[in-house]
């Protein structure tokens, strides 16, 4: 069980639960409708109004909570309704058969069932069926209580007969064990005879039917068999079910102790009517609730006189503090259990509810704070929003205003966090605006308006920081300015000076908030500012204040004309046509004294354009990059796009200098060679750059994400004929076919996986411009402006497979290519070398190529070859990649999409592995062998004569690091039957000039060795030679791969006369 | 030693909060805030006890919430409350050392309030009330 329900409470336990669900399409606002009018019924008394009923209606309910059924019979689903929608009597089998499949689902505790048909009339509905109820529409079913009145009753008569059946068994029967689902296989195998066992299963079974009589509605009964069970239990040691005995003995209780519920809200859905306060709780109650649950309420209505009753109740009812007591002494055993986490987690809820209403916060906040260290695994964003959101409020519930807060926000953070595709910053802001009491923080700003600020400054400010950024990201400027006002009215001075500039020639504002105290509109006109140390054109302003306008904010520009020191002394104005100067040294209310600024010269102004559409989508803006312009670009995986920004001067000043830099925004994903790239020497040629004039810049955008899908790419290389060891298993024979494309049907269940490939994947970048020119620039001033990219890359091909297979010339080997087209559109495949394959959408075929092994050895990024331990792992990443791009360039595998007139890259470099790896490297040995001169290799058949020496010479080359050999040589002829016999015995008909081993040398490295010896072949014939190593100790430290020499295939041919 | 002290007033706002490191301030102003709720439930359940026998030391006010950090609470017969945010990751410190530290703190901070310069409610910004603290608190090396 993995779902917790995060609004259980005490009383749930006495519960039935019911299922409601839809069948078929029926449309949510119709059945909630009637789930609304289901879920009124949630109390029925049997028996006479002896007893009640309660029942829980849920429209979800996870059947791997259902299997815990046995433990807390609460959690068991023991009715379902379906609804559902039939407009004609032909479908009313169709309709009948999915309510059977939809039975099944919780089929092994269900009691009864009802299907409810909404819309059939005629022949069907005449006929009278108890588990199927026929109304002709959604409004005309006035029925349907009556109905669900009915249903529950045939719910209680199982209950009941269920609850008889286990009561009654006597000792003498074998009761059953009753388990978890977890449990289940640690009981394989246990004596069952022991009395170990048997009171386990006794405790056990009393659990249960202490379970069942709360559920019909007999307090007294289950407080009874709880508290047999908890003695049982304990002598058996039998933690997880002792705990859940004990947690029964506690909801009982709370029921007895609390009948207004400790639900709250949620609770007060079964009250309804009867909102009784936590308070009144232990007051006399009113209503036929009492008397039917409450024992000791009987006697006193003289309905049941039975003295017994109430001397058991006194004796088996917890006091208030022990059921606190018991809640913890059962979390404690369920905490051993790992497995039940969710049972704790809920238990510890219940606790704290009950404690809420006993107003003991402390030992509540205690209770909380386990539930939150449990630990359930690893959880969705979703329910970690509504595990802070449930935090937060029990901590309300209970009275810890703060720590409410503190959740909360954590949740408003939660529905932003960057891993959510979507964020929701309405549900955010909802959120932290309903943490703002926690804070101790009001919007109105009256509460600030005079004195100095107090409270809690940091996290105040923090918040407030928070509201506006999340309005802003909402969409609702409006209300992030109105954030950010209030922000800077109450928390200025907590608030750190930013040091800013103005800039010689540019409009610079002045933000001022003016209060206008009289009762009627204030036109104020020509109202600028009064600066002294710099020469500064005001722009004046002409402004209407509202009447009793409250603080309001105006903004007064000016273009400062020199450089220098400039300081904002006050302001003037013309009001009712009389002028006045404002000096803020006297104002009384205003503390500063002016606001000091530095100008500094004059600066080039650039206004960039792209040739992308803009964004809608802005980038999550990280730390001090204020982004200009959004633009965003769809691309194929592979592709690569020239992006064409326009910079044009609108400044007053030339631009001279362009700096560009650009930061990949982190991301999960691997990106393989240069994401962008751009030649600034182009643009800067064109530099520079006047006023008015434009200069282009061009940045390519190059997207290579990783071509292989994952986990999907489960190399399975055994079968493809590749020998681990790097010796081709086959005869030098195997006619492997050259270079080919060969069709191959698509395997089944990965096309249908299609969907699982074709996740759009986000790249987003931010480029950055710094420039300068003119004064500004000979003092060492720039400017900046950021350009946001935003790349979807769509994924158009994919390599489901890579393996090898060897070629017939040790130097060579192919490399097998499983390509899947991802895209909805036929595409075509080609490499370097070979024609193109075409791939219709969703296809996968197999392509081979033929490469020649590649001597990685040489690359000057393999420093790991001198074995330095500074980083292994690293370096060998280092050389993977590299060795990686060294195959990509070589093969030049492109992708084409005729349709679109699109085409890209595709790149192995992500799905080569180290055993592919192996196979495509060259040996750092290299072998030749040469038959009178020639060199052999690959098919070439060496033709010589019978009855003449031939001359067989072994040529080593060292392209090793270290020295290698001595080696000693064998050669074994052989001819091949070609039907998987070898004739190896050739005494007779090959002799050796000489002796048959060759002896080599040990090779220094980059050096060459070579040994020679001669065969005489006595009769014509087809002859292979193979070449075999003695073995000894120094040919073992070296990879067998090392050893790959080249099969010889000599004809010997009749002499000429 | 202390790595947070904070004087939070009778109206729960802070007079003085400092912390080491500085950098991380804020999560030592959530964690001082969040414990009021704490200290609130505490000296509400003491309400009833004669003024004279009250204990001023709090006790430990939340153990767990970060694995070596722990923080007390004390507070004055007017109301004012200190709380200390403890690192305990290498040193066990005993009850009878934090009720010192906490009495240091009061004897310093009554210095404060006899300043007839001090309004009280205004935040601390007393020198030697600073140098106490920081005497209390650890160096950060």
């Amino acid at each position: 069980m993995s779902v917790p329900d995060y609004m259980q409470c005490a009383e749930d336990h006495q519960t039935l639960l019911v299922v409601v669900q839809p069948v078929g399409i029926v449309s949510e606002e119709n059945f909630f409708r009637i789930y609304k009018r289901i879920c009124s019924v949630s109390q029925i008394s049997v028996r006479d109004s002896q007893r009640v009923l309660y029942i829980r209606y849920r429209h979800h309910y996870p059947p791997e909570n259902n299997e815990w059924g046995d433990f807390q019979t609460h959690r068991k689903v023991v009715g379902l309704i379906t609804i559902t929608d039939c407009f004609s009597a032909k479908d009313w089998p169709q309709t009948f058969e999915k309510f059977h499949v939809q039975k099944e689902i919780y089929g092994s505790t269900l009691y009864d069932s009802r299907l409810f048909v909404f819309g059939l009339q005629g022949e069907i509905v005449e006929q009278p069926r108890t588990d199927v109820a026929f109304y002709p529409n959604y409004e005309d079913c006035q029925t349907v209580e009556k109905r669900i009145e009915d249903f529950i009753e045939s719910l209680f008569i199982v209950l009941e007969s269920k609850r008889l059946d286990r009561a009654t068994d006597k000792s003498g029967d074998k009761i059953p064990l009753l388990c978890v689902p977890f449990e289940k296989k640690d009981f394989v195998g246990l004596d069952t005879d022991s009395r170990h066992y048997k009171k386990r299963c006794q405790g056990r079974m009393r659990k249960h039917v202490g379970d069942l009589c709360l559920q019909a509605g007999m307090l007294q009964d289950s407080l009874v068999h709880y508290h047999m069970s908890v003695e049982l239990l304990r002598s058996v040691n039998d933690f997880l079910w002792l705990g859940a005995a004990l947690e029964g003995l506690c909801s009982a209780s709370v029921i007895y102790h609390y009948p207004g519920g400790t639900g709250g809200k949620s609770g007060a859905r079964r009250f309804q009517g009867s909102t009784l306060p936590a308070e009144a709780a232990n007051r006399h109650r009113p209503g036929a609730q009492e008397v039917l649950i409450d024992p000791g309420a009987l006697t006193t209505n003289g309905i049941n006189p039975d003295t017994s009753t109430e001397i058991g109740r006194a004796k088996n009812c917890l006091s208030p503090e022990d059921i606190i007591d018991k809640y913890k002494e059962a979390i404690s055993y369920y905490s051993k259990y790992k497995n039940a986490g969710v049972i704790e987690l809920e238990a510890c809820i219940k606790a704290v509810r009950v404690l809420a209403i006993q107003k003991r916060s402390m030992e509540a906040s205690e209770f909380l704070q386990n539930a939150v260290y449990i630990n359930l695994r690893q959880l969705s964003e979703e329910e970690k929003i509504q595990r802070y959101s449930i935090l937060s409020e029990l901590y309300e519930l209970i009275g810890f205003h703060r720590k409410s807060a503190f959740f909360k926000r954590v949740a408003a953070m939660q529905c932003v966090a960057p891993s959510i595709a979507e964020p929701g910053w309405r549900a955010c802001y909802k959120l932290l605006l309903e943490t703002l009491p926690g804070y101790s923080l009001s919007l109105d700003p009256k509460d600030f308006s005079r004195g100095t600020h107090r409270g809690w400054a940091a996290v105040q400010m923090r918040l407030l920081h928070e509201l506006v950024y999340a309005s802003r990201r909402m969409g609702n400027p409006a209300l992030s300015v109105r954030h950010l006002s209030f922000l800077l009215q109450t928390m200025l001075d907590f608030l750190s000076d930013q040091d800013f500039q103005w800039v010689q020639g540019d409009v610079c504002e002045v933000q001022l908030m003016v209060y206008n105290p009289m009762p009627f509109e204030l036109r104020v006109e020509n109202m600028g500012l009064l600066t002294s140390g710099v020469e500064f054109e005001s722009l004046p302003a002409a402004l209407s204040l509202p009447a009793e306008s409250g603080l309001y904010p105006v903004t007064l520009v000016g273009v400062p004309q020199t450089t220098g020191t400039i300081t904002v002394n006050g302001y003037h104005t013309t009001v009712f046509g009389v002028f006045s100067d404002c000096l803020l040294d006297n104002l009384p209310g205003i503390k500063t004294s002016g606001s000091t600024v530095e100008v500094i010269p004059a600066l080039p102004r650039l206004q960039i354009s792209t040739s992308l559409p803009r964004s809608a989508h802005s980038l999550q803006p990280s730390s001090g990059d204020e982004i200009s312009t959004n633009v965003s670009v769809q691309l194929y995986n592979g592709e690569s796009q020239q992006l064409i920004i326009k910079l044009e001067n609108i400044g007053m000043e030339p631009l001279e200098k362009l700096e560009v830099t650009s930061k990949v925004l982190t991301t999960k994903e691997k990106l393989y060679g240069d994401f962008l790239s751009w030649k600034l020497e182009e643009t800067l040629a064109q530099f520079p750059l006047q006023p008015g004039k434009v200069a282009t810049f061009t940045i390519n955008i190059k997207v290579k994400l990783d071509f292989s899908c994952q986990e999907n790419l489960l190399q399975d290389l055994s079968d493809d004929g590749i020998s681990v060891s790097g010796f081709p298993l086959s005869s030098p024979f195997r006619q492997v076919v050259r270079p080919r494309v060969e069709g191959k049907p698509v395997n089944p269940p990965e096309s249908n996986k299609a969907g699982d490939y074709s996740h759009v994947k986000t790249l987003e970048a931010v480029l950055n411009f710094k420039y300068s020119g003119g004064p500004g620039h000979t003092e060492g001033y720039y400017r900046n402006l950021s350009l946001g990219l935003h790349v979807e890359v769509e994924p158009s091909v994919f390599f489901t497979r890579v393996s090898t297979l060897p070629a017939t010339s040790t130097r060579q080997c192919h490399l097998l290519l499983d390509v899947f087209n991802s895209t909805e559109h036929e595409l075509t495949v080609s490499t370097r070398s070979s024609e193109a394959l075409i791939l219709h959408a969703g296809e996968c075929q197999r392509m081979a190529i033929q490469v020649d092994k590649f001597n990685f050895e040489s690359f000057p990024e393999s420093p790991g070859e001198k074995g330095q331990f500074a980083n292994p792992k690293q370096l060998e990443e280092e050389r993977r990649e590299a060795r990686g791009l060294e195959i990509h360039s070589k093969l030049g595998i492109c992708w084409r999409i005729p349709s679109l007139k699109r085409s890209g890259e595709a790149s192995v470099e992500g799905l080569l592995n180290q055993l592919v790896l192996e196979h495509l490297q060259l040996a750092p040995l290299q072998w030749d062998v040469l038959v009178d001169g020639q060199p052999c290799d690959r098919e070439a058949v060496a033709a010589c004569q019978v009855g003449d020496p031939v001359r067989l010479e072994v040529r080593l080359t060292n392209r090793s690091p270290r020295s290698v050999g001595p080696f000693a040589l064998t050669v074994v002829p052989f001819q091949d039957h070609q039907n998987g016999v070898h004739n190896y015995d050739l005494h007779d008909t090959v002799s050796f000039v000489g002796s048959s081993t060759f002896y080599l040398d040990a090779v220094q490295p980059s050096g060459q060795s070579a040994c020679l010896g001669a065969l005489l072949f006595l009769y014509t014939g087809d002859f292979f030679l193979h070449i075999r190593f003695h073995e000894d100790s120094t040919s073992k430290e070296l990879p067998p791969s090392w050893f790959c020499l080249p099969s010889v295939h000599v004809c010997a041919l009749e002499a000429q006369a | 030693m202390a790595v947070c002290i904070a004087v939070i007033a009778k109206e729960n706002y802070p007079l003085y909060i400092r912390s080491t490191p500085t950098e991380n301030e804020l999560k030592f102003h959530y964690m001082v805030h969040t414990s009021l709720d704490v200290v609130d439930e505490k000296i509400s359940a003491m309400g009833k006890a004669l003024v004279d026998q009250r204990e001023l030391y709090l006790g430990l006010l939340y153990p767990t919430e970060d694995y070596k950090l722990c923080r007390y609470g004390y507070v004055t017969n007017s109301k004012v409350k200190f709380v200390m945010v403890v690192d305990s990751s290498n040193t066990a410190l005993r009850d009878n050392e934090i009720r010192s530290m906490f009495r240091k703190l009061h004897n310093s901070y009554t210095d404060v309030m006899c300043n007839p310069f001090y309004n009280p409610g205004d935040r601390i910004q007393s020198r030697a009330f600073d140098n106490m603290v920081t005497s209390m608190m650890i160096q950060v090396c």
